[in-house]
């Protein structure tokens, strides 16, 4: 029996890298020599995954991009709550002693008259629904109000 | 795998310049999958061979409906292995003492789709050139060491010489599950 070819001979026979005589070796020894040819088992295996892993490129590829997607959802929503927290401030009035009026026209009967004293006074706003929307941060009402 | 490809259309319909390119292509990724049963290299070929010639016959009676390969061919010559090795007296051990009908349960599929993973993300630690040669050379479709080399503008030595390296790190990662496979034998 002639010494054992090298694990380096029999991965470059798997990768297909050897010449045509130096193939031919390697064949007629792993046919005789049982660790050899559990060595060329290995390697094969290995080659085998190898080409999956190069195979899963799309599937990586599809999983990152979820990732990714993930990620700028994540983004977004900080950069939206960041966004509402500076409008926040922004439309904050800025403190004063005089702090600011706030009317509910809840009374059926004079909410017409009120509603219209209030958008005069530039406190109420309509919403899309018609419907009055009181500012409810400050509820100090000195005349009508219900608090 | 995915679609077939234009060769592979060509080639179920019987054109046998489309056969011998698919072939040449593609032989090497069947006797792959055969050594890797541990069958020996002079009988992988006969099988590599039989496969071939009767994905040929089967596409001239028209029975093929679909020809995508190499994983077609791989099929068809790990059935021939399979029986051969029920025909007593074979050297393919590894078949041998696969049980019928083995199947790999979800769990070892997990674990070895994780190894795979692992490995693929191993990749990330080379430099792009380096994982363009590993896409090129293993990915799907393949090509081989010369038209990978010809395209990157290396020599064929030295795509050996990269590949050889990013081989060297992902078997790390890939031999785990392999004994892990073997264990579970």
């Amino acid at each position: 029996m002639q010494r054992h070819i090298g694990a380096d001979v029999v991965e470059q026979y798997v990768m297909g890298a050897l010449d045509v005589e130096s193939s031919r070796f390697v064949e007629s020894h792993v046919a005789q020599c049982p660790e050899c040819a559990a060595c060329l088992q290995r390697e094969a295996a290995i080659e085998v995954a190898l080409h999956e892993v190069g195979a899963m490129k799309k599937v990586v590829s599809l999983s990152a991009r979820r990732r990714r997607a993930g990620a700028l959802v994540a983004s977004a929503a900080v950069a939206l709550a960041a966004g509402l927290v500076m409008v926040l401030s922004v439309d904050r009035p800025p403190p004063s002693d005089k702090r600011p009026v706030v009317r509910q026209c809840i009374d059926a009967t004079s909410a017409a008259d009120c509603i219209s004293r209030a958008q005069f006074d530039g406190v109420i706003t309509i919403g899309a629904d018609g419907e009055p929307i009181v500012p409810r941060y400050d509820l100090v009402s000195p005349e009508g109000a219900v608090p | 795998m995915g679609r077939e490809s234009a060769t592979e259309a060509a080639a179920r319909f019987g054109d046998r310049a489309a056969w011998t390119e698919l072939i040449a292509r593609h032989n090497r990724r069947v006797m792959l999958s055969l050594l890797a049963q541990g069958i020996v290299p002079a009988h992988a070929k006969e099988i590599a061979q039989e496969a071939w010639l009767r994905l040929i016959t089967q596409a001239d009676a028209k029975k093929l409906d679909r020809l995508e390969l190499p994983g077609l061919a791989i099929r068809q010559a790990m059935f021939l292995a399979r029986s051969d090795a029920r025909k007593a007296g074979n050297d393919t051990v590894s078949l041998d003492e696969a049980p019928e009908g083995d199947t790999e349960s979800p769990e070892s599929a997990y674990l070895s789709r994780e190894r795979l993973l692992k490995a693929r993300e191993r990749l990330n630690d080379f430099s792009p050139s380096a994982r363009a040669i590993f896409e090129q050379l293993y990915g799907d479709p393949h090509l081989s060491h010369a038209e990978v080399a010809a395209q990157v503008g290396l020599s064929v030595q030295r795509v050996r010489q990269i590949i050889c390296e990013v081989r060297k790190v992902l078997r790390t990662e890939l031999e785990g599950g392999l004994h892990a496979a073997a264990h579970r034998r």
